[in-house]
């Protein structure tokens, strides 16, 4: 019923150019009709829908100038109005076919303009008005804890009980993990699939509906079944499309597991970043809660909790609920201190957040852009209708009613914005099928971005509104008084209203273009620094190979060990390879686990402590290229694994990243410190620190380093890990070699490769892609002032021609005349300057956050700017200010 | 009846094609404007199909040239406005219509229309 509503709204807006008394007679009988002509059009299709609501308002229109206007009723007989206008529209389409570069201007300004502003307009509707595509999705709620030292966090699994229990607020509350890959092997090719382990209930919060099948149960956590929920998509390529579901069992993680449900195609998971998960991929496998390894450690905090608001329930209340709880599990939980800052978040707001900001800039530079291109298109029409002042005011000597030319000028402005709309449309169209290509990454998947009608519909109406405007203005502007003196004194000596409006337009653009410049600018030069900043380790010439060994086939520590010495020895063995390593996570871009650390001597009383834990080989920071700042690296000597508790074991060690000793030994001492990490539900035993080195950019480049512990391999032999060869040369060229070679050890090993560079340059996509698309409407921007100055200031001098003939009479050099051209355009440029400045000032503290290394108030930035637009500008002065200079005096003054 | 009498049907001719369209759609009785709208579009089998705005602006130039009445009727609980032709506006009609068969016989006559067509 919406769309309805709203063109009803326009019916009866449109209805009031009518006469009053018209109006209140026949009005709500013409509202009558026009519905019911929609309504008839609708049943024949949304093409026919949206050609009966154009014609019905431009039926409106005509008729109503008709009525306005018309001379008495008992007069020669006239066609339909309707008719006329078709004919006007038809002259007018005409007209411009001769005038193509007048046409082809106008419509590709605001084609180019109305298409970005729709596309961003779209971007912004599906990712932040409308993020989340669940049902009652504005009721979903994110749980989460907030602390000064690591933001917003999840919580350990054991949590969702409580909440469960404790928390009233709400009809559901459920669980799950961010995406982790998993291992897939027993249905073809040995494969890593990206999974998420969810409780019961969260499936259903999310909307998801089955193609066959069932969801998981609270009996499936009870029991920790192994069973599986899978996406359509696995489902076809796992075992074909159209293959019943009929508990097919497939072996994850080397354990076997029966799938129980298939969902529909269309469902996607939201994604949410934090401090512990980075990942960005979908997942397509749902896995019960109860099965995460992680599932009964309290001090990993793995899973996200969300919850649906009781019908009488509000946010704010939910909020203070949560914000007791904090108290309460303090008492049972001694990691959970009595002040930690629970709270609940809309969902969607949170999905939304890390992408509010940027987008809403780039909306804000796209109507900065569209409003520039209409100052352009208005200034354009203005000057055409200004040079057929003449014709119109001897048409209307001989009798064409004020009616008749008004209407042939809607006419003409329709045309114009009919055909930059259709441009439009289709710009945006391309545009936003194009989004998908760039990879925005960032982008909350759940959201699928389509031409949005609604959008479509308002750049329709903005196009008509501006020609509608400007051709009304330019109507006033060559009516009455004005018109007859130009017929008397001759088209050349007056200057008319018009032109006031031209420089009027022309500084505004100036202006608008200077502020969009200047934020372009800082966002170029954001990028830049964030391009440079160092990541820590080397990202070039590095091979990546993720693989899995699960615990059926490597059931102990010292089966893994064995495999991956073996494993490192043959991948160094391949020509082309420098040397190896291996890590459990690949920073920049793995998803990550928070650990619990306790450090020796410093009770915990500002709540627990959480760091990023990896295991690595003792190659690992000669190959990453990861400096040691002192102590030593991991050796052979540290082979012994001390956490199986045998009496020969060397003692634990660790080595720290200094952010760690930054935040916790400020004395600069961490050499033979100790701390513990609390991986299972008791402490693991004291490890000893060895060694410290450089800092690493794990969450991405714009993010400070996290504090890091590093456990050696031999002490911490976990399932999946990852290869890192450093190559010679490309490292895509041993991808192969290194895959056979690790198959060779383990035909069923699946091997899944990438390269840090890939990853890296993933992280700085989107700080890119916005650089590229500020600076594409900063140079659209420019490109069009310029066009809009050379305009003015060329019509100006054609107008003055005469003026200038006499003043060569009367001894004004060819110079005196360029440097009153230049005077008087350049007046206006400056004064556009002046005030842009101002505005880009107040401007760009709102970009603060989008800027990286760079101040909202940045000399360097500003003063570049703006010279670059005064010598546009001055470009384009000087091109009629030539042309003026060159003039003969003599024609000059003979030109009438 | 004094001041109709002194308006002659011909000074009204030629007829707009709307004009004509409305009178003939309400030769046979009354209508409400939908219907006119739906009548022009049966018989001209969709060819002129009129919007509200063009339609009304016929409709009310018609009523104040005194060819059309416009009286409310009610309907169930809505008032309607019905149109209907004036006498003034059955003699319009008539006279158009009889200009329309001299064009047509002339047609005939130079063969530019087939006989029976």
């Amino acid at each position: 019923m919406r769309p309805l509503h709203a063109s009803t709204r326009v019916f009866r807006f449109l209805l009031r150019l009518y006469s009053s008394r018209f109006h209140h007679a026949y009005g709500a009988e013409m509202e009558q009709v026009f519905h019911r002509r929609l309504a008839r059009a609708k049943d024949r299709g949304t093409a026919a829908f949206v050609c009966e609501l154009t014609r019905a308002y431009t039926d409106l229109i005509a008729s109503a100038i008709s009525e306005r206007f018309a001379a008495p009723a008992n007069t020669i007989a006239r066609d339909s109005m309707y008719a006329t206008f078709a004919r006007d529209l038809k002259f007018a389409a005409r007209t411009f076919l001769r005038r193509p570069a007048f046409f082809a201007t106008v419509v590709l300004t605001l084609g180019l303009g109305i298409g970005a502003a729709t596309a961003i307009a779209s971007l912004v509707d599906a990712t932040i008005l409308r993020p989340l595509p669940y049902p009652s999705a504005d009721r979903l709620v994110a749980l989460v804890e907030e602390s000064q030292r690591f933001g917003r966090t999840s919580f350990a699994v054991a949590f969702l009980r409580e909440f469960r229990e404790r928390l009233t607020q709400y009809d559901a509350i459920a669980a799950f993990t961010s995406t982790w890959d998993v291992t897939l092997t027993g249905a073809g090719e040995a494969r890593t699939v990206p999974a998420a382990f969810v409780s019961d209930g969260l499936l259903e919060l999310f909307g998801a509906r089955l193609r066959s099948g069932r969801l998981l149960t609270p009996g499936d956590e009870q029991a920790a079944s192994k069973v599986a929920v899978v996406s359509e998509r696995f489902w076809d390529q796992t075992f074909g499309r159209g293959t019943p579901l009929s508990g097919q069992i497939i072996q994850i993680n080397d354990q076997p597991v029966t799938v129980v449900g298939m969902l529909t195609g269309d469902f996607r998971m939201p994604i949410t970043s934090s401090l512990a998960a980075t990942n960005r991929q979908t997942a397509e496998l749902w896995l019960p809660m109860a099965t995460n390894p992680f599932a009964s450690v309290r001090t990993v905090a793995v899973a996200n909790i969300v919850g649906r608001l009781a019908p009488e329930a509000t946010l704010a209340g939910a909020r203070l609920e949560v914000a007791r709880l904090p108290a309460v599990l303090s008492q049972s939980y001694t990691h959970v201190a009595a002040d930690a800052h629970y709270t609940a978040l809309s969902l969607a707001v949170q999905v939304a957040e890390p992408v509010r900001k940027p987008l809403v800039a780039l909306l804000a530079a796209v109507l900065v852009l569209l409003l520039i291109a209409c100052a352009n298109v208005a200034n354009l029409i203005l000057a055409r209708s200004a040079a057929q002042a003449g014709e119109l005011a001897v048409r209307a000597a001989l009798g064409a009613s004020r009616a008749r030319l008004l209407q042939q000028m809607m006419a003409e402005s329709l045309v114009l914005a009919g055909a930059g709309t259709a441009l439009g449309i289709l710009v945006a169209w391309l545009a936003i099928a194009a989004v998908p290509s760039l990879a925005l990454g960032a982008l909350p998947p759940s959201a699928t971005i389509h031409m949005n009608a609604r959008a479509a519909t308002i750049a329709g109406f903005a196009g008509l509104a501006v020609a509608m405007l400007v051709a009304l203005v330019a109507a006033v502007q060559s009516s009455g008084a004005a018109v007859f003196s130009m017929i008397r004194d001759g088209t050349r000596t007056t200057e008319g209203r018009g032109q006031g409006i031209r420089a009027a337009l022309v500084f505004a653009e100036v202006a608008l273009a200077l502020v969009l410049l200047v934020s372009a600018g800082l966002l170029a030069r954001s990028f830049w620094s964030l391009s440079r900043v160092d990541p820590g380790f080397r990202t070039d010439r590095l091979l990546a190979s993720n693989v899995g060994m699960p615990g059926t086939r490597y059931p102990t520590a010292d089966s893994r060990r064995a495999f991956v010495d073996r494993a490192l020895d043959r991948i160094q063995a391949q020509p082309g390879v420098v040397q190896a390593a291996a890590v459990n996570r690949l920073p920049l871009g793995g998803s990550n686990v928070l650990v619990g650390v306790e450090i020796e001597g410093q009770p915990q009383k500002e709540g627990p402590v959480f760091m990023d834990r990896r295991v690595v080989t003792d190659t690992y920071f000669s190959t990453l290229g990861i400096p040691l700042r002192s102590g030593r690296a991991f050796d052979t000597g540290d082979r012994a694994d001390a956490v199986d508790g045998r009496a020969d074991a060397a003692e634990g060690v660790v080595i720290v990243n200094e952010a760690v000793i930054r935040r916790f030994w400020p004395d600069g001492n961490a050499l033979d410190r100790r701390l513990r990490l609390m991986l299972r539900p008791a402490p693991g035993p004291w490890l000893r620190v060895i060694g410290v080195v450089g800092d690493v950019r794990h969450h991405g480049l714009d993010q400070p380093a996290q504090p890091e512990v590093y456990v050696p391999y031999a002490q911490a032999a976990v399932e999946s890990m990852v290869f890192l060869a450093q190559t010679q040369g490309d490292p895509l060229q041993l991808a192969e070699p290194v895959r056979r070679a690790l198959q060779g050890l383990d035909p069923l090993l699946p091997v899944r490769q990438e390269t840090p560079a890939g990853l890296l340059d993933a992280s700085i996509a989107e700080p890119r892609l916005r650089a590229l698309l500020f600076n594409g409407f900063g140079l659209a921007a420019l490109l069009l002032s310029a066009l809009g100055i050379y305009g003015v200031v060329a019509y100006a001098v054609e107008r003055r021609t005469r003026e200038i003939g006499v003043r060569m009479a009367f001894g004004a050099t060819r110079a005196n005349i360029l440097g009153l051209v230049m005077r008087n355009g350049m007046r206006t440029v400056i004064a556009g300057v002046a005030v842009g400045l101002v505005a880009a000032a107040l401007v760009t503290r709102a970009l603060r956050g989008l800027l990286f290394g760079v101040p909202a108030l940045d000399p360097p930035t500003f003063a570049g700017v703006t010279g670059l637009l005064l010598l546009v500008a001055v470009f384009a002065i000087l091109v009629p200010a030539v042309r003026a200079m060159r003039l003969d005096s003599t024609a000059a003054l003979r030109i009438d | 009846m004094a001041a109709r009498s002194s308006v002659s049907p011909d000074s009204f001719l030629p007829l707009t094609a709307v004009s004509f369209e409305i009178l003939l759609a309400l030769a046979e009785g009354g209508r409400h404007g939908y219907d006119i709208m739906l009548e022009i579009e049966r018989r001209t089998g969709g060819r002129l199909s009129l919007n509200p705005g063009t339609l009304y602006r016929a409709l009310d130039r018609l009523v104040e040239q005194g060819l059309l009445d416009a009286a409310f009727h009610r309907v169930g609980e809505e008032r309607r406005r019905l149109f209907s032709l004036s006498p003034l506006g059955s003699a319009v009609a008539a006279a158009e219509a009889g200009r329309l068969a001299d064009q047509v016989r002339a047609a005939r006559a130079v063969r530019l229309l087939k006989r029976g067509a």
